[in-house]
């Protein structure tokens, strides 16, 4: 078996595999982020990852490709961190006060840009967003971050989140609208 | 600006509008700066979460949690959606082809239909020339046994292990009685890492007593102890060595998934795994909220360096249960088991 074999790269008459180190090694990181988007909480999107994995796992054997891989990976771990809020009963754990450590991404990502002043900038702009996305409701962080974090088409999202692609759509329309209120501070 | 022209602004950023309809866009945005601010105040939020996106990545520490999935993995394979239709169509006109050959190579009726026989009789001629025999089976070994996903993953492809010379097992959890006001603390201390000085030591209250008594007790005591706070007792990695890592990180057992409306609605109960070593009943593991009903499950395990290598039901315990009590085993650790293979029972406790 190939180690490089995609699920999306095979053409048609080929049958494919796709093993669980391949599937973990290509999403360990979209799939982290989500958690650390959804929970805004460092310690419990560990905890969530690990536990989506552990429900990939289970299900890779029946995987047959009927959904592209990233919309399986994505609805499983989106139905998880789903049911993990409602399993707490508390909506607030979605608004919950931010990881102290969340900053470093900030200063990673404002690190990399050319110049003193635009870095500056850069890291007051990306706090601003960043806090912003945490103060969004659910339904439209979940759109913002999947569509412009991960790059996930329409379709895909609306796969992923089991809406229509026309509520992808609004939802994205207001999203975008909510978050640029929140980074403007109105 | 109205919802309808952010919606079009948003589509426009993805390129999810149609030719027409963006080229109309663009018209209104040469002539409307407001529009144009817009758009590239969309734009540059767009980036932003790009950019936060990319900068984002897992710690260390979800290497060591994903670990034992890693060992043993599943593999998914399947054709390309697309050519399941070539393949029908193919099986449908294989299918075809060989009912024609058939009916060619069926010999016609000597004798003439009766003139009266009803059309479908008169339709199955050779109906008795034929004898359908089941297709020759091949006999179902050992090695077919296997549970399904959880076996694949404790049956790991490490080598057959030899059988070290008995040892001293680490005792978790003591198999003494106790009054019910104290469990709750002996639970606790069994959720701490055993002292230096505990390790090995013999099962107290177990060196007078037939064996029979002492299994009752242990199972009685797994029955009515406490759950934990904690949802695994056993830490997998040593204490102390980072941040976070000296806990368990499991917070809830496999199949959670399943139903999740149950389980919300379910205290959770501690099950405990028992041991027979050198005669005696150990308690080597406790397993958080498994998603297993109340009662003993009697197991095979295959144990290697601590690790649970190979599991399967023991004698009368249907495939199904088996399945899901040897998934529920999937994270533990028996660091003071020797290898080799042994019998274990894994009791739930009722709610």
């Amino acid at each position: 078996m190939s180690a490089t074999v995609r699920a999306h790269e095979v053409l048609p008459w080929q049958t494919w595999e796709v093993t669980f180190e391949e599937v973990y090694t290509r999403f360990r990181a979209p799939v982290w982020r989500l958690a650390r988007r959804l929970t805004n909480n460092d310690e419990e999107a560990l905890d969530a990852t690990q536990e989506i994995f552990i429900r990939i796992w289970r299900g890779l054997a029946g995987f047959r490709g009927e959904a592209k891989l990233s919309t399986w990976v994505f609805q499983i771990a989106w139905n998880y961190l789903r049911w993990k809020r409602r399993q707490r009963g508390r909506q607030a754990a979605l608004f919950a006060v931010p990881d102290p450590d969340a900053g470093d991404v900030m200063d990673r990502a404002a690190d990399a840009a050319p110049d003193p002043e635009r870095r500056a900038s850069s890291a007051e702009l990306l706090s601003r967003v960043d806090d912003a996305l945490q103060r969004l409701p659910e339904h439209y962080r979940v759109v913002i971050w999947l569509r412009d974090g991960e790059d996930l088409s329409y379709e895909e999202i609306a796969a992923t989140l089991d809406v229509p692609i026309g509520t992808v759509r609004s939802r994205l329309a207001r999203g975008r609208e909510a978050l640029r209120r929140e980074v403007e501070g109105r | 600006m109205n919802e309808a022209t952010q919606e079009l602004l948003s589509r426009y950023l993805d390129g999810d509008l149609p030719t027409d309809e963006a080229r109309r866009l663009e018209r209104r945005l040469e002539s409307e700066p407001e529009l144009r601010d817009e758009l590239a105040s969309m734009t540059s939020l767009r980036q932003a979460v790009r950019t936060l996106a990319s900068h984002e990545q897992p710690p260390e520490e979800l290497e060591t949690l994903v670990e034992p999935l890693r060992r043993s993995a599943p593999v998914a394979h399947g054709v390309r959606p697309a050519f399941r239709w070539l393949a029908a169509a193919a099986t449908v006109v294989v299918a075809v082809g060989v009912a024609v050959q058939v009916a060619k190579l069926n010999p016609t009726p000597t004798l003439p239909s009766p003139p009266a026989a009803p059309r479908s009789e008169s339709a199955s001629p050779d109906r008795g020339y034929y004898e359908l025999k089941p297709l020759p089976t091949r006999p179902q070994g050992e090695g077919d046994e296997l549970l399904g996903a959880a076996d694949r993953l404790l049956a790991s492809p490490l080598p057959v292990p030899e059988i070290e010379a008995a040892r001293p097992m680490e005792v978790v959890g003591p198999l003494q009685e106790a009054p019910r006001a104290g469990r709750s603390a002996e639970v606790a201390a069994a959720d701490e890492p055993v002292p230096a000085g505990r390790q090995g030591a013999p099962v107290e209250g177990g060196e007078a007593e037939a064996l029979r008594s002492q299994e009752r007790r242990a199972l009685a005591e797994a029955e009515w102890a406490p759950a934990p706070t904690e949802e695994v007792a056993r830490p997998q990695v040593e204490p102390g060595s980072a941040q976070g890592i000296g806990r368990s990180r499991t917070t809830a057992s496999l199949g959670a998934e399943a139903a999740p409306q149950a389980k919300a609605a379910r205290r959770p109960v501690t099950a405990r795994l028992l041991m027979r070593i050198e005669d005696e009943l150990h308690v080597v593991a406790q397993v958080a909220s498994p998603e297993l009903e109340a009662g003993t499950y009697h197991l095979q395990l295959t144990v290697q360096q601590g690790q649970i290598t190979a599991c399967r039901g023991g004698e009368g315990l249907e495939d199904r249960l088996a399945r899901e009590a040897c998934a529920s085993l999937l994270r533990v650790v028996l660091d003071g088991v020797h290898g080799g293979q042994h019998s274990a029972q894994l009791v739930v406790p009722g709610e």
